[in-house]
């Protein structure tokens, strides 16, 4: 039996218990990769990006059946996502009792400690500037410049009005700017 | 295509600088790595006791195909928001009481608390009573005890009849005062006095 693709197809197949994990399967394939990257820009680490991600998959498992449907199946699974990362963030300040700026400093020492860190190249320095984002900032810009998501979507995952998100990406980018041209 | 050339636009009117940086992703990741992902998850879930796919959905086709074959989709409907109200928003199932059984209960409540008061008043007036009628009854026991002729010498010493008449001072000066006292005193009333303890004059006499 093959699987449709659409997500509201999807969700009526994970509804009915015999198609229930073929349609997680499903689900799962599709936004992977999607949820990885969102994730892993975040916490920079894969291991940590890996234990966010299977939360985020086994949250929706259990959310599933309650999902209303009221947003996109992608904009839900984004704010899981997206929170289960902040969550994890918050985890990682409390853990080492510092504040939030010492967990970006880690960030930096993470990124430049990678294998392939070019300290010439412009990808990596945009990179490190953004690991001076706010952790806010940070989302809204990665969401816009990297996913590409519409404002109106964005607001819905992060429970912001789209004003305020415009405001945001506006500032994160010029910030970005001046650590490029600065540094 | 359209969305996309938006963002891109956007990008270059606040910053051409970032707009021109290559997007590229600069993380390496394990190989085979996605591959892995559902494998693990559904390994979770299959273990968690909780959620296990396996035996819920088995024993269900076991016991009926036809049940397991339904979509547990809900088919009732809500109103639209129903969730997203506040909970105090929700109008509260109401009682009301008709006018004359509320007439009933509030003649009940009132007769209830004038018992109560009266029962209270009661208790006070008996508890007052009682210490009065008690401070009577020890006092005349302990007056039964004392004998005649002590209760007349006590009398005689102490003057009582005539110290309603004088203030309540320490003063010693009882010659003045019983002066004073017998000044009030008629000649009957000391003819009187004298006749009825005549055995005290003959004492004193002797």
């Amino acid at each position: 039996m093959s699987i449709p693709i659409s997500d509201t197809a999807l969700l009526v197949q994970f509804r009915s218990s015999i198609t229930k994990e073929q349609a997680f399967t499903a689900i799962v394939k599709k936004y992977q990769e999607k949820l990885y990257w969102h994730i892993r820009r975040m916490v920079i680490h894969h291991e940590d990006a890996n234990d966010v991600l299977q939360n985020c998959f086994i949250k929706a498992w259990k959310g599933l059946d309650n999902f209303r449907e009221d947003a996109q199946l992608y904009t839900w699974l984004y704010r899981i996502a997206t929170n289960e990362t902040l969550s994890f963030l918050e985890q990682q300040k409390r853990k080492r009792t510092t504040a939030i700026d010492d967990i970006s400093y880690h960030h930096i020492h993470a990124i430049q400690a990678d294998k392939h860190f070019d300290a010439k190249k412009l990808e990596w320095k945009l990179q490190l500037a953004i690991q001076q984002l706010p952790e806010k900032q940070r989302i809204v810009f990665n969401l816009r410049y990297y996913d590409e998501m519409p404002y109106a979507e964005m607001s819905k995952v992060l429970e912001t009005s789209e004003g305020a998100l415009k405001a945001s990406y506006h500032h994160a980018v010029k910030k970005i700017e001046d650590y490029i041209l600065n540094h | 295509m359209k969305s996309f050339n938006a963002i891109l636009q956007e990008l270059e009117n606040i910053s051409p600088v970032v707009a021109n940086i290559q997007k590229q992703n600069v993380w390496s990741v394990p190989i085979c790595y996605f591959d892995s992902i559902l494998p693990a998850i559904l390994n979770i879930i299959k273990n968690d006791s909780y959620i296990n796919i396996n035996e819920v959905a088995e024993e269900l086709k076991t016991i009926s195909p036809l049940l397991a074959s339904l979509s547990k989709a809900s088919i009732l409907s809500i109103p639209e928001n129903y969730f997203d109200d506040n909970v105090y928003n929700n109008q509260h199932k109401i009682i009301s009481i008709n006018n004359r059984k509320k007439k009933k209960y509030i003649w009940l409540a009132a007769a209830s608390v004038a018992l109560l008061v009266a029962l209270g008043l009661n208790q006070w007036l008996e508890r007052n009573v009682q210490r009065s009628g008690i401070d009577e009854i020890a006092l005349a026991e302990k007056l039964d005890k004392i004998d005649e002729q002590s209760l007349i010498a006590y009398v005689d010493n102490n003057s009582i009849a005539e110290m309603s008449i004088y203030n309540t001072t320490t003063s010693t000066n009882w010659d003045m005062d019983i002066n004073e006292a017998f000044k009030q005193i008629d000649a009957n009333e000391i003819k009187e006095y004298v006749m009825e303890n005549e055995h005290l004059v003959e004492v004193n006499n002797e």
